[in-house]
C-alpha cells in the first residue's frame, strides 16, 4: 500500500495540485503577493494540476458568465487530472486513516488530497481542513 | 478542416524539428493551441481579485460540512 506522507501546503516546484479554495480566493482577491506570483508561474508554465473534482466544485459555484469564461481559461492552461476508481478506493482508505486521528475531511477534499498524493505534488489550498490534516505528526506510513 | 496555406516552409520545418513533431498538421495545431493558451493566460492574469462576490469556499462546502457535523455527532 502507498504511504501517506505529509505534503507541503504551499510554494515550491513548478507543478502543483491546486484546490478549489485556492482558486476561489485568487479570484476574490484574497491572496498575497507571493501567491499571486505562484499563480502567474503556474499559468504561464502550465504547471497547475486541475483535478476533475476541483473542476466540478468550481462549476457548481459559478454565479456569472464572466466567472464561467475564466473557468474555461483555467481549464485550457491547466493539466487535467481525471479521477479513477483507484482514486476512489485510496480516498476511502485515507478517510479511515484520518478519522482514526480525529480528522474528518469532506469527500471532495479527500479526493483532492488523494490526487496530490498519487502525483507526489504539493497541494496549494486555502482550507483549514487541509491544514489540520497535513499537520498531523504521524500522517504517514500506514500498512494494510 | 482542409485548407491550403502559403506559409514559410523553413519556419514550419524548424518548428517541427524543435518540438519533435512529425507532420505539418501537428505543428500547426500545436502552434494554434499555444497561441490560444497564451491568450487564456493573459486573460487569467487580469482576473485575480476581479470577482470579490464569487461564492466562497465555505459557502461551497457548507452543505457537505453540515452533513459531516451531523455524522460526527452520531
Amino acid at each position: 500500500m502507498r504511504s501517506w506522507k505529509p505534503l507541503k501546503s504551499v510554494i515550491s516546484p513548478v507543478r502543483a495540485v491546486v484546490d478549489t479554495s485556492f482558486w476561489i480566493d485568487a479570484w476574490r482577491g484574497d491572496v498575497d503577493e507571493a501567491e499571486k506570483h505562484r499563480i502567474a508561474e503556474l499559468w504561464r508554465h502550465g504547471g497547475g494540476v486541475l483535478p476533475q473534482i476541483v473542476w466540478l466544485e468550481l462549476l457548481v459555484g459559478l454565479r456569472s458568465p464572466e466567472e464561467r469564461a475564466h473557468l474555461m481559461d483555467l481549464k485550457a492552461v491547466s493539466q487535467w487530472e481525471p479521477l479513477s476508481e483507484a482514486d476512489g478506493m485510496a480516498a476511502e482508505k485515507l478517510a479511515a486513516l484520518l478519522r482514526k486521528k480525529g480528522v474528518v475531511l469532506a469527500a471532495t477534499d479527500l479526493l483532492v488530497l488523494t490526487v496530490a498524493h498519487r502525483l507526489g505534488l504539493p497541494l496549494l489550498h486555502h482550507d483549514e481542513d487541509f491544514t489540520r490534516a497535513l499537520k498531523l505528526p504521524d500522517f504517514a506510513p500506514q500498512r494494510d | 478542416m482542409k485548407m491550403t496555406l502559403d506559409i514559410d516552409a523553413k519556419k514550419v520545418e524548424e518548428a517541427m524539428a524543435e518540438y519533435g513533431v512529425e507532420t505539418k498538421t501537428e505543428v500547426i495545431d500545436l502552434a494554434l493551441t499555444e497561441l490560444l493558451r497564451k491568450k487564456a493566460v493573459e486573460r487569467l492574469l487580469g482576473s485575480i481579485g476581479k470577482f470579490p462576490a464569487m461564492m466562497t469556499n465555505a459557502e461551497l462546502e457548507a452543505p457537505e460540512k453540515r452533513h459531516l457535523t451531523r455524522a460526527r455527532g452520531r
